[in-house]
């Protein structure tokens, strides 16, 4: 059994290639957000690469025109109310399911995650038919609880995650001191799981701030909600106003991410476990 | 304090129901988005609110099977839409738009083309579906759509609509059909056949473009060496983009009427009809061929243009005698079952 | 009295532990109850604003109400027919009841495209029937129809409708699998021109392994290198990862539109590197699917991959290296299957989300590259066809839920993390 001729890598030809893969997969991921920075300044009226020229004119289209201002507006306002509702609905079904053990407790997480697998289309298409039935396509209150379902499992899952690692003898505790449920609620649970909480309303709202097909089926042009805007801007109306567009909706996300490491790491810090 | 959250949540939800469902909601007016549309609002849209201080609300891309969806569901959220004349017979015959009252409306239909209004459709323009590239790219450019076919020639990607309508037509012309002759091939026995095998020579060189936009876009990135256009967006965005697009009228081409419908249960028919009926003189449908070339419905239009733009117009005297008038009564007859099976060839 | 104390005393002992479990069994369903009070809010809205909403459209697979709808007496008529020859007298008169009173509600369109999806020309017999219904006059109904239109003279049409007659039918179901009932009742492949949901299944099904296969072999000796390195280092090549997870599908998808058009930045580039000659088309095709959905679903594959990864003990390998091992053979024999469950885990999570794709292919993909979302959007938008859109969306869902039920098997819902 000779080793000789080196056929097989050494260790460290191993790592190398290792880390070479490691750099060209980050590239990939993120050169794409990239380039669409450059092109949201550029002069001209055709979207390619590289632009011409600079001009910050689709930025000020985009604050200024009515025809953004207001996808931006119903974006906010469906986001808003998903957020709300998705979290209250996702926190108590976290709540409840980490409570007690009961039969079809499987099953019904199942069907409380199941909007995050069925395939959207077949969801926007259902949606449409069921809110056109009740006379209610073309409303804000379609939309939200639309992207509200879409966006429920996030919390049901962050919020149901943090309360498997959380010690119920607090709980008992707080009762056992005399606490009334709500206030065991509101002064022992609450603070602790607090983090996975608001954690669960960023998601719920990146997802309806970010969601387009529903969006495409549901929306008439008075709920027209940004991503709605730009999909319509891909296939209509082509400017690199949705450049710009598509930037902000990347700072935004940015915005969410950044809250979402912080929380992460403050409740390591609170738990005391080391950052890994 | 869970009941009162979900009292709250469910109150405001009721309160918006009831808001939007009692309240009053714009007209809404839908047309084929781009430069068409931008040259609607400016020539018809803009001055009717400014006449009458309606709002009017817009959305792109009128399908009729959206329509169908609202009425079969009497959910009515468009009112005014552009739709092609065979589709807005269709949608009559299926009892999707109102049959339309011409005195109502307040017009004299021998202001207009004759044969350009329907039970249901008030024809406005008249779109040519022509042969178009970029003459940057092939200065000595194709002449027939025999060349659009010759990818030896003039290599590239070729860009159709994703419709039957007006593509076999021009897979007839470049196997050699004279215009005029088109839909006598089409009715006769294999003639669909013969389309369908022509457009498989093209397949590995055709992409379909779903909306005017996407068809300028690739035209002006280089994704397509030419393209079935409408004629209006080609010279759209040679005056406003710098293009040199050149469109080949003697290749053949045909021509279809748009017309104006409005949606059966519409709550703005009033206002719907108002709107039609601020296009009763030649001014505004002028105005609107100024922003885009397309042949205005209306007889004395026309003249109010520059020698210049008339000449762009698919129906100048130039242009009309290579052109062939889309067949209403073929495509009602085989829109459905020929979409079904230009989806199915294009999937495969 | 003592004997009743004495059966008290054994009747509080007795009872005492019977009053503890029921105590406890009264503890357990209150702790039930409410566990179920809290869900019952988000179970409402799911079952009410997702459910039945997905019920009721897939009913829509089998939904043929439409036929004794606008047929009610051709169908009664032809519901003691045996199917052989044609129809009796009845049935023509019926037929003609039935056109008229079609033609009064303007509703002739829609019975005419529904009987067109089941054998084509019924929508042009129809209308056209429809339309000359005035010339029938006072003669026999089966005279005038068959004057009208030699089809009603013919087999073929009139055992359409009696197979059709239903309140529900197979028909889009069988449709979407290239299937058909023959007249006499059969399953048969309908004709090859014709077949097309078979190989769009297929593709759906191949396109995503591609996607799921193209993110292992990029997501996996990433997910590794990175959990080799310090954490510090780590943490920050994480936010790489993490901003395109964050960012909307439809953001990531125009990006790579852009990315990949003809005189775009990857052609520009390969051209000036002097690696091409010509602009490789990237776009509108299989390859700028795949590079553009593997972009989308790599985090899915990367992040829970990381997370079992980082919790394998470094020791274990250095161990194994220390008896002399080859660095391949211990990560072959050693690391890798440790790492199965976080690969099974992120391979059926992407496998399972690449199959509903809509909105990429759609942006990216040429006419041939489109999946069975595209088909159920373009039958409810473009072609009106909502029994076929039902019946493909059914096939799919169902699909996704056999994956799905073995995702939760083998991952366990409960487990499930987001980044």
């Amino acid at each position: 059994m000779s080793m000789s001729g080196a056929v097989l890598p050494s260790q460290r030809h191993f790592r190398r290639l290792l880390f070479l893969v490691l750099g060209l997969v980050l590239t990939f991921l993120i050169l794409p957000l990239f380039i669409i920075l450059p092109l949201s300044f550029t002069d001209s009226r055709i979207l390619t690469f590289p632009p011409t020229g600079w001009s910050d004119q689709w930025y000020v289209t985009f604050f200024t025109d009515d025809a953004w201002l207001v996808p931006l507006k119903n974006s906010l306002i469906v986001g808003g109310f998903t957020t709300v509702i998705a979290t209250v609905l996702g926190t108590l079904a976290a709540l409840g399911l980490v409570r007690a053990e009961f039969r079809g407790k499987a099953l019904i997480m199942a069907l409380l995650i199941s909007p995050m697998v069925v395939p959207i289309v077949i969801t926007a298409v259902g949606l449409f038919f069921f809110y056109a039935w009740l006379g209610v396509v073309g409303t804000y209150f379609s939309l939200i609880l639309g992207h509200t379902v879409l966006a429920m499992p996030f919390v049901v899952i962050t919020v149901s995650a943090a309360l498997q690692g959380f010690d119920r003898t607090l709980l008992r505790a707080g009762s056992s001191l005399g606490g009334r449920p709500f206030f065991v609620f509101f002064h022992v649970t609450l603070p602790l799981i607090l983090p996975a909480v608001v954690a669960g309303a960023i998601f719920a709202f990146a997802t309806s701030f970010d969601e387009v097909v529903v969006a495409l089926f549901l929306a008439t042009p008075e709920q027209r909600t940004l991503p709605r805007q730009i999909f319509a801007g891909i296939r209509e109306n082509i400017s690199p106003t949705i450049a710009a567009a598509a930037t902000v909706l990347i700072l935004v996300s940015i915005v969410m991410m950044g809250t979402m490491e912080y929380l992460r790491r403050r409740s390591e810090r609170l738990r005391g476990v080391r950052p890994s | 304090m869970k009941f009162k959250l979900l009292l709250a949540a469910t109150g405001i939800a009721a309160a918006a129901i009831a808001g939007e469902v009692l309240a009053d909601r714009d007209l809404t007016f839908v047309a084929y988005g781009g430069a068409t549309q931008a040259g609607m609002r400016e020539a018809w849209l803009k001055p009717f609110t400014a006449a009458t201080g309606e709002n009017i609300a817009e959305d792109e891309s009128p399908s009729l099977a959206k329509v169908r969806a609202m009425v079969e569901t009497g959910n009515i959220t468009w009112d005014v839409l552009d739709q092609e004349s065979s589709e807005a017979t269709t949608g009559c015959d299926e009892g999707l738009y109102e049959k339309l009252d011409y005195a109502k409306i307040g017009i004299n239909k021998d202001d207009f083309f004759p044969g350009t209004m329907s039970d249901c459709g008030m024809g406005v323009y008249i779109a040519g579906n022509i042969l178009a590239y970029d003459g940057d790219r092939f200065p000595e450019g194709p002449t027939s759509w025999a060349d659009f076919w010759d990818v030896n020639k003039f290599p590239g990607k070729r860009g159709f609509w994703n419709t039957p309508k007006g593509t076999l037509e021009s897979a007839l012309m470049a196997d050699g059909v004279a215009p005029a002759d088109v839909y006598k091939v089409l009715r006769s026995d294999g003639g669909i056949d013969r389309a369908f095998a022509k457009l498989d020579e093209l397949k590995p060189n055709l992409l379909f473009w779903d909306t005017g936009a996407e068809m300028i876009n690739r035209l002006a990135s280089g994704e397509y060496a030419m393209t079935f256009a409408w004629n209006g967006r080609i010279v759209v965005a040679n005056e406003q983009d710098k293009r040199n697009f050149k469109i080949a009228y003697p290749a053949g081409f045909t021509y279809v009427i748009d017309q104006l419908v409005i949606v059966k249960g519409s709550p703005n028919v009033d206002k719907a009809y108002a709107l039609m009926g601020s296009l009763a003189s030649p001014e505004p449908n002028a105005e609107f061929m100024r922003h885009v070339p397309y042949s205005s419905t209306h007889e004395g239009a026309a003249d109010l243009l520059t020698p210049e733009r008339r000449a762009v117009l698919p129906l100048s005297p130039e242009n009309v005698a290579y052109g062939v008038a889309i067949d209403d009564e073929f495509w009602a007859e085989n829109y459905d079952s020929l979409t079904e099976r230009l989806n199915a060839w294009a999937a495969k | 009295m003592a004997e009743n104390d004495g059966a008290g005393r054994r009747s509080v002992d007795d009872g005492y532990g019977q009053d503890l479990k029921r105590e406890l069994r009264q503890a357990e369903r209150q702790e039930k109850r409410r566990a179920i009070g809290l869900l019952l809010p988000a179970l409402l809205l799911v079952a009410i604003t997702f459910l039945a909403p997905i019920g009721l459209y897939l009913y829509r697979a089998i939904d043929n109400a439409i036929m004794p709808e606008l047929m009610p007496q051709t169908t009664a008529a032809l519901a003691a027919w045996d199917g052989a020859g044609l129809p009796p007298d009845a049935a023509y008169d019926a037929l003609l009841a039935d056109l008229a009173a079609g033609k009064e509600t303007q509703a002739l369109g829609r019975l005419a495209r529904r009987l067109n999806y089941s054998r084509t020309g019924f929508r042009e017999l129809v209308l056209g029937t429809g339309r000359n219904l005035a010339a029938v006059e006072a003669r026999p109904a089966r005279e005038a129809l068959v004057e009208i239109d030699p089809r009603w003279g013919q087999n073929e049409w009139w055992a359409t409708i009696k197979q059709e007659s239903g309140a529900i039918t197979p028909f889009y179901l069988l449709a979407s699998l290239d299937l058909e009932r023959a007249p006499t009742g059969e399953i048969e492949r309908v004709a090859p021109e014709q077949a097309l949901y078979v190989l769009l299944f297929i593709r759906t099904f191949w396109i995503s392994a591609c996607v799921t296969a193209l993110c292992f072999l990029l997501g996996y000796p990433t997910a590794y290198a990175l959990s080799l390195l310090p954490a510090r280092i780590t943490n920050l090549l994480m936010i790489l990862v993490m901003i395109p997870f964050w960012t909307s599908i439809l953001v990531r998808t125009m990006a790579w539109a852009i990315m990949l058009q003809e005189s775009g930045p990857v052609n520009g580039a390969l051209l000036w590197a002097g690696i091409i000659a010509e602009p490789l088309p990237l776009m509108f095709n299989r390859a700028g699917v795949l590079i553009a959905m593997t972009h989308v679903l790599l985090p899915f594959f990367i992040l829970p991959l990381y997370s079992v990864m980082k919790a394998i003990p470094a020791a274990q390998t250095r161990a194994a290296s220390s008896l002399g091992a080859h660095p391949l053979l211990v990560f072959c024999k050693v690391y890798f299957p440790q790492t199965v469950p976080g690969v099974a885990a992120g391979a059926l999570l992407v496998f399972i989300l690449a199959l509903g794709y809509y909105i990429t292919p759609a942006i990216v993909g040429g006419q041939d590259d489109q999946m069975v979302s595209y088909f159920i959007a373009l039958f409810t938008n473009q072609t009106i066809n909502w029994g076929q859109a039902a019946a493909l969306g059914a096939w799919l869902l169902i699909a996704t839920f056999v994956l799905f039920a073995l995702y939760s098997r083998l991952v366990g819902l409960g487990k499930m993390r987001l980044a």
